[in-house]
């Protein structure tokens, strides 16, 4: 059993009147990769913040473990803990060089100085930045401040890293090089905290998931157990031509009635009205279904037998993408019901 | 050693905290030399060759105090510029969301109070050090020892202003803001209050940074007058106009105003989120 490296014990804070964090408690395994996960207004950055100390909590305890391998409540004393790096908000530097700065955040952190120079080389130049080593960060664009950014928080080798929407603002290319640097981190050990948007990209680096709203956690498990709290669930069927205009209703009608046994048997008209979508742009069905293995099989035979005539299937799965923003969305409805 | 070594350990985010802030104002520093160079080879040098109505004083003392209310200017203007934003220039530009995580704060407070003291420092070192250049010129005298005295208050008057502002800038909320509160305060309000003062009260107006100010260019003669002060008759009513402190009176103070409202920094600035 991994042990715990960052412990949250019904933890308030508040902002004036406005509860931001309400009574959340929570525990981090040495080596995972959480994934943090919340509305605007939520609480994530307010929780990073805890862990950071730049707040702190109304009431409630903090604990992070340190170098002897125990948990110390960080309110109380904050010398001896494990090394940790954090990128929180959006990123803001002095006015100088990304050599300079970096070389000062590693000092401080006591990175071994001959190892600096060599460690600031290979950061910049896997986020093709090693040519502006020497120019002045206020010139810099946003994507490139945020790339910085996520330097930054890991430029001393640390134990634990803490990172608020490290993807903001980046161009795709950029976000599966950040992407990609996480899933490395994460194959040497680090424990890493992501509160980000981006939820299909979230879920492919994080062992876990952490949903908040309203300052309190929803939900916290990996995608698999959180999908299984959702009864019904949906299919994309992939199909080669697209379906002539005027015949799209009548196969509709007949693909629901003949799927019938096999549909969603309740679902929330606020989320989706129809229980089989086309989508001319994608080429595809959206079949919304009652999420047992069995029915899976039977739909696909049925469309494979049935409808040969109408379509040819390309593809047919259970995307990830809709998977998780259903686990948030709903999660988020039920919350609000 | 090993308490050596201690103390090292946690000196060291300070050190490299100095060193940082040290490069992040060379170039300022760099403009503040120039403006101090060229006033003093302006008022100091070329007026007497190009303005031949301008007489050279008589003693090198005197040429040395005329060259001080330009260094009390210049000293206001750059401790006010590097210290404004020892504090709160962590929260307004949020430079502490990258630093504060990773270094305590009193550390940041300190290293950064440091640097920005070496700086000014280097800026009164350098004024003194034309001047003693240009003494040398006009007058041929061998360097006198009460120079070195005078560059002693100079840094305490120094780091008397540094801490007041350093003490501002714990709970307002810019450089700008405590810039121009500052200049008011130094330039209008400190001369009203000690002048008013004086009108009321018989009192060494001790608060005051102006008359603290005045012990820097009064320690260069050789013996002080023995009057410090003068009366000044208005009608049917006189009061006392104080022109300099005495070394003791000047001593204390700037040390109480040094180290008072540095200390008080730091738990205002604790406050701030």
């Amino acid at each position: 059993m991994a042990e715990t490296v960052i412990k949250f014990d019904n933890v308030t804070m508040k902002y004036g009147n406005i509860v931001a964090v309400n009574n959340l408690s929570l525990e981090l395994k040495k080596g995972e990769v959480i994934g943090f996960i919340g509305p605007n207004g939520a609480g994530k950055t307010t929780v990073l913040k805890l862990i950071s100390q730049l707040l702190r909590p109304n009431f409630g305890k903090i604990s992070v473990i340190n170098k002897y391998g125990k948990l110390q409540n960080i309110i109380k004393d904050s010398k001896n803990l494990i090394e940790m790096g954090f990128l929180i908000d959006i990123p803001h530097f002095y006015n100088t060089t990304p050599y300079y700065l970096l070389k000062y955040i590693a000092n401080i952190r006591n990175y071994p100085k001959e190892k600096i120079n060599q460690r600031i080389d290979n950061l910049l130049k896997e986020f093709n930045l090693f040519e502006w080593k020497y120019k002045k960060i206020k010139i810099f664009s946003k994507g490139m401040k945020q790339e910085l950014g996520f330097i930054i928080a890991i430029i001393h080798d640390p134990d634990i890293i803490i990172l608020d929407e490290p993807q903001t603002g980046l161009d795709p290319n950029a976000r599966i090089q950040i992407r990609r640097f996480i899933k490395s981190l994460h194959q040497e050990g680090k424990t890493i905290f992501v509160a980000s948007h981006m939820l299909h990209e979230i879920a492919e680096v994080c062992d876990k998931i952490v949903l908040i709203n309203q300052g309190m956690i929803i939900g916290f498990d990996t995608i698999d157990n959180l999908e299984n709290l959702i009864k019904n669930t949906e299919i994309v069927c992939k199909i080669l031509h697209l379906i002539p205009p005027e015949k799209v209703n009548a196969i509709l009608q007949r693909l629901i009635q003949r799927l019938t046994p096999y549909l969603e048997s309740e679902f929330d008209l606020e989320i989706s009205t129809d229980l089989i979508k086309y989508n001319p742009q994608e080429k595809s069905l959206i079949i919304r279904y009652d999420g047992k293995e069995e029915s899976r099989s039977q739909i696909l035979s049925i469309l494979m037998n049935e409808f040969n005539a109408e379509f040819i299937i390309t593809s047919f799965s259970k995307p990830k993408t809709s998977q998780l923003e259903k686990i948030y969305t709903q999660m988020i409805h039920d919350i609000k019901k | 050693m090993k308490f050596i070594h201690k103390i090292y350990i946690k000196a060291k985010p300070v050190l490299h905290t100095i060193s940082f802030n040290l490069t992040l104002h060379v170039k300022i520093f760099m403009v503040f030399s120039v403006v101090v160079l060229f006033q003093l080879f302006f008022f100091g040098y070329f007026v007497y060759y190009f303005f031949p109505n301008n007489v050279l004083p008589r003693s090198i003392m005197t040429f040395y105090g005329q060259s001080m209310a330009m260094l009390n200017l210049i000293l206001i203007f750059a401790a006010s510029y590097f210290f404004s934003g020892v504090i709160c220039s962590e929260f307004k530009n949020k430079t502490g969301f990258t630093v504060l995580p990773l270094i305590s704060r009193n550390k940041l407070i300190l290293g950064k109070y440091i640097a920005n003291l070496i700086l000014v420092i280097g800026l009164a070192a350098v004024h003194y050090l034309i001047m003693l250049l240009l003494g040398y010129n006009f007058y041929g005298e061998p360097i006198i020892f009460r120079l070195i005295t005078s560059f002693g208050f100079c840094v305490l008057y120094i780091i008397a202003l540094s801490s007041i502002i350093t003490f501002l800038s714990s709970f307002m909320p810019s450089s700008a803001s405590i810039i121009i509160f500052f200049g008011l305060f130094f330039f209008f309000l400190d001369s009203i209050i000690y002048f008013r003062f004086m009108e009321v009260t018989s009192l060494e107006p001790l608060y005051s940074l102006s008359y603290l100010f005045n012990i820097i260019s009064m320690i260069l003669y050789p013996s002080f007058p023995k009057f410090r002060y003068s009366v000044v008759s208005t009608g049917n009513s006189s009061y006392i106009i104080w022109d300099y402190p005495n070394v003791e009176g000047a001593l204390i103070t700037l040390i109480i105003y040094a180290i008072v409202f540095f200390i008080l920094a730091f738990p205002l600035s604790k406050r701030r989120k």
